[in-house]
């Protein structure tokens, strides 16, 4: 998707916009749709054949979606395509829980992911970075080259084989864009997400039978040890690995995409004392994972707009993140904006449980990115996911010259 | 032989236990039967642990059937 506004935002007609097409997000305008609603219809209800949902555009009604776990639950799926369909793993898994049950499952593995437990794990993913970027000059594709980011933590995190990566990235894609015309088999998008969602299953059930046989210590051991079903174990290792493989590697190709439209990858490249605060910047603008699901548990109101007990509530993260409200210049990729919250890893008892460890390798790449390579240009055209939730850019043709 | 009718007819138990249903065929689908995957998970770990038989998971997850399954369990 576009990932500044193109378009004229006064001409856009809401009333034709179909925030659950994924060709909004591949070839549309979705930033400009969003700046329309949060001027003129923050929460707006969004029909989808016979059922529909609430669409969420501010900061203050995602934030508030987000935190309010009692008025807003997780039971009823988190992402639209389980839009009215059940959630098999509701009190299983922890992205499927409300709390106070949620706590049961994610304390010991929140502990083995908070930010001192993962700086451990540094120096393999500076290595792992360092032989995705390390040979690299000329022209390549920048988003080819950095999608197998996630095997940096895949690997000592869930016992997972490099080898395996690229089964693993297919089936990733295969659940979370479902409608991209790379992913997508023959019979069609819910083919597509079944298939994938079965397999990777079943690939994960292998891998915690290993786990079960031969304990490594790791993620999948802290899942087995707990007081959950084998599948409750199976459905949380599919959780974490969605999480840890579908977004991440979209921040930087995302970032570098708008610092070579704006000219301003010299700039960044020659502060590097600034990657922290650029890193966190880079993650608001981009924004991966663009929504997420909740389901109303009594009558209540967001931003002034009624909502009734059942109805689905569908929080915009790519619009909350640029709400001219909270963030002045919203569009503008500004390394130097200083405290300031956002929502790009979510808000209250689901806040990402991988957020340290996305952040540390976040940084790991933006150093490794800007010791190697002095410019980039643009080589080609820019092609976008197309996804209603992962918001990002699946080619970025470069021409990259190393220092 | 004798060993895999005794597993057919505790698979047949099993799946009827975990998906509520009264009467199952070695040809029904697990999936049509209402079964997801995580009961699909559950399924198979209660197979290693009763009879120490690591089953494909791909098997009950692409080519969900008690027959399937003891074609599977015959080939190990
Ligand atoms: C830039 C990269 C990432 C982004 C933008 C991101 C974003 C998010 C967001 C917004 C949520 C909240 C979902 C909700 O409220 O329902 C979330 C949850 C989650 N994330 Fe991440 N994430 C990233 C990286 C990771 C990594 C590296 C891991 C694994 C190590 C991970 C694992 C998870 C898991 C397991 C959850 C579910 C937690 C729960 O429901 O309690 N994520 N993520």
């Amino acid at each position: 998707m576009n990932l500044v506004p193109s378009t004229d935002v006064a001409a856009i007609d809401l009333a034709r916009i179909d925030l659950s097409d994924p060709a909004l997000f591949a070839d549309g305008d979705p930033h400009a749709v969003w700046q329309a609603m949060r001027q003129r219809d923050p929460v707006r209800w969004q029909a989808v054949d016979s059922t529909g949902f609430w669409a969420v555009s501010t900061f203050d009604g995602a934030e508030r979606v987000l935190t309010d776990h009692a008025t807003f639950s997780s039971t009823g799926g988190v992402v639209l395509n389980m839009l009215g369909r059940p959630e098999p793993a509701q009190g299983q898994q922890f992205s499927a829980t409300d709390p106070p049950e949620l706590a049961r499952i994610r304390g010991p593995l929140q502990r083995e992911l908070a930010m001192r437990a993962v700086q451990q794990h540094a120096a393999v993913v500076r290595e792992h970075v360092r032989g995705l970027l390390g040979s690299l000059s000329g022209s390549f594709d920048f988003a080819t080259a950095v999608s197998p980011l996630p095997m940096a933590f895949l690997g000592p995190l869930m016992g997972i084989p490099a080898q395996d990566w690229p089964l693993i990235a297919r089936l990733v894609a295969m659940s979370v864009a479902e409608h991209d015309p790379d992913t997508a088999v023959e019979e069609g998008p819910q083919a597509t997400l079944d298939r994938g969602h079965r397999e990777l299953f079943a690939y994960l059930l292998n891998l915690s039978l290993e786990h079960r046989k031969r304990p490594r210590g790791d993620l999948v051991n802290a899942l087995l040890a707990l007081p959950i079903s084998a599948g409750g174990v199976v459905a949380n290792c599919y959780s974490l690995i969605l999480g840890a493989a579908a977004a991440i590697a979209h921040v930087p190709t995302g970032t570098l995409a708008e610092l070579l439209r704006t000219g301003q990858y010299p700039t960044w490249a020659a502060r590097r004392a600034h990657i922290p605060g650029a890193v966190e910047e880079a993650i608001r603008w981009t924004s991966p994972a663009g929504h997420f699901l909740r389901t109303a548990t009594r009558d209540t109101f967001i931003d002034g707009t009624a909502i009734a007990a059942g109805d689905a509530v569908v929080l915009w993260i790519g619009s909350s993140n640029r709400d001219e409200r909270y963030f002045p210049d919203p569009h503008r990729l500004n390394p130097f904006r200083r405290g300031q919250r956002h929502l790009a890893f979510g808000a209250g008892a689901h806040y990402c449980i991988g957020a340290a460890l996305a952040r540390l390798a976040l940084r790991i790449v933006f150093e490794e990115m800007f010791q190697r390579f002095s410019s980039f240009e643009l080589a080609g055209d820019i092609v976008h996911v197309r996804s209603t939730w992962l918001a990002g850019i699946k080619s970025l043709p470069v021409v990259g010259r190393p220092r | 032989m004798q060993q895999r009718a005794e597993l057919e007819g505790r698979l047949i138990e099993l799946w009827s236990e975990k998906l509520g249903v009264p009467t199952v065929t070695a040809e029904d689908n697990f999936f049509a039967l209402g079964g997801d995957s995580l009961l699909a998970a559950d399924l198979l770990m209660d197979i290693y642990e009763e009879f120490g038989l690591e089953i494909d998971a791909a098997v009950l997850f692409l080519r969900p059937t008690i027959a399937d399954l003891l074609q599977e369990v015959s080939a190990v």
